[in-house]
């Protein structure tokens, strides 16, 4: 008989037990609560999490007076709402920040593109800057050579002519205020007069070359005259670079009589011939 | 915010004692219906999440009223408990769909505007220095 009885006993407490179980909404209650707890709405959405476990709590008394009562249904189903809603909080905190921040990287993304195209500006404003400084200071040393000069030469039109062709300068000394005749030393009025020559020329750079070249008029011998219109070059060069003109192309040569500008016929024609010319060139254009 | 539907709404509610029960608390009555209408014009209908609990919140609603006149005012009283929570999760829900749309698109603009200036960037860097 006790061994019919005992699982029979066994069997009717389980049924017992059976009519204490939770709803179906209770159990999901609760897991969702506890979802909701152990996730990220733990720690995002606290507020909402504990109205959950108050509105869990309200469907646990109810499960406890009654099990499986109606009122246990309606109490578990609006606890498992607010777990739900606890969760759905915390994903729409979660895209908040997210927007938040790509708010945030878009303005800064944009303001430090505002800085390179600002600082790009900068520098091409400085290079700007930069060369039309450079190309103003070489026009102004330009300006100021030409006017040294020109001031220079003013000064020596009794003796000297200015002539420019292309890029050449050709300063024509007369041949009768730098010598005696037949002579190759300069005279004591024709040094103070090549002082300022001398000036004028230092101011030009290497980028120039400088040629001294003598000439005569057409009375005696080619080779007389050739020698005379040397020593002569050779004179006024030597007396440049006494006065400071280091230009390393400074040379000097001599024509003799082999390029008159005035007819040797008359007396004023051969005074014409009996010159000192000083021509001043780009090398750019000796280049060419 | 006040749109002409939630005054109809209102005043619809305000005449509610006169035919269904006392005892279903009003404010919550107006709240339940403020929700479901926020819900359905923020189109909670796009997330089929929001837009099942709408339905629910809808349902229910309807049951509590119903129930109300039925003299059930207990079960009234509690099934309008369930209308307002899926109310209220409906609505979260439709929120969260947007927030989440508004973030993709803001993302996808940062992401436009770094591929931008990368490709300035390395425009700039070939044409280098004027010349």
């Amino acid at each position: 008989m006790i061994r019919i009885t005992i699982p029979a006993f066994i069997a009717a407490s389980m049924l017992v037990a059976c009519a204490h179980d939770p709803s179906k909404e209770l159990v999901a209650a609760r897991s969702t609560y506890e979802e909701a707890e152990d996730g990220p709405a733990g720690n995002l959405a606290k507020a909402e999490v504990y109205e959950a476990k108050k509105a869990l709590t309200r469907a646990e008394r109810a499960h406890d007076r009654k099990s499986g009562s109606s009122e246990e249904v309606d109490l578990s189903y609006v606890a498992l709402r607010k777990s739900d809603y606890a969760i759905a909080k915390a994903h729409f905190l979660q895209y908040e920040k997210q927007t938040e921040m790509a708010k945030a990287a878009y303005l800064t993304t944009l303001a430090s593109q505002k800085d390179r195209a600002e600082s790009q500006l900068e520098t091409t404003q400085g290079q700007l800057d930069d060369k039309s400084k450079a190309l103003a200071a070489q026009v102004a040393a330009r300006q100021a050579l030409e006017k040294q000069l020109a001031s220079a030469m003013a000064s020596l039109s009794d003796m000297a002519k200015i002539k420019q062709e292309d890029q050449k300068t050709i300063i024509t000394l007369n041949g009768a205020v730098l010598f005696r005749s037949d002579d190759t030393k300069l005279l004591p009025i024709a040094q103070e007069k090549l002082a300022q020559v001398a000036d004028a020329l230092k101011q030009y750079g290497d980028e120039y070359s400088i040629t001294v070249v003598g000439h005569t008029d057409s009375r005696g011998s080619d080779e007389h005259n050739r020698q005379l219109s040397q020593g002569r070059a050779d004179s006024v060069k030597s007396y440049l670079s006494i006065k400071g003109v280091t230009n390393p192309t400074l040379k000097s040569t001599g024509m003799g009589e082999g390029q008159p500008i005035s007819d040797n016929k008359s007396a004023e024609g051969r005074a014409n011939n009996r010159r000192v010319e000083i021509i001043v060139d780009r090398l750019q254009t000796e280049a060419k | 915010m006040i749109q002409p539907r939630h005054i109809i709404f209102a005043t619809a509610i305000a005449l509610v004692p006169a035919c269904a029960g006392k005892a279903l608390p009003q404010q919550q009555l107006m709240d339940t219906q403020a929700s479901i209408t926020s819900a359905e014009e923020l189109e909670g209908d796009e997330d089929p999440d929001a837009k099942l609990h709408l339905q629910f919140a809808r349902d229910q609603l309807t049951a509590a009223k119903r129930m109300m006149e039925d003299g059930e005012d207990e079960d009234a009283n509690r099934m309008l408990d369930r209308a307002s929570a899926d109310a209220d999760l409906a609505l979260l829900l439709a929120r969260t769909e947007k927030l989440r749309q508004e973030s993709r698109e803001a993302q996808s603009e940062v992401d436009d505007l770094q591929a931008g200036s990368k490709t300035s960037a390395k425009s700039s860097s070939t044409t280098g220095a004027i010349e």
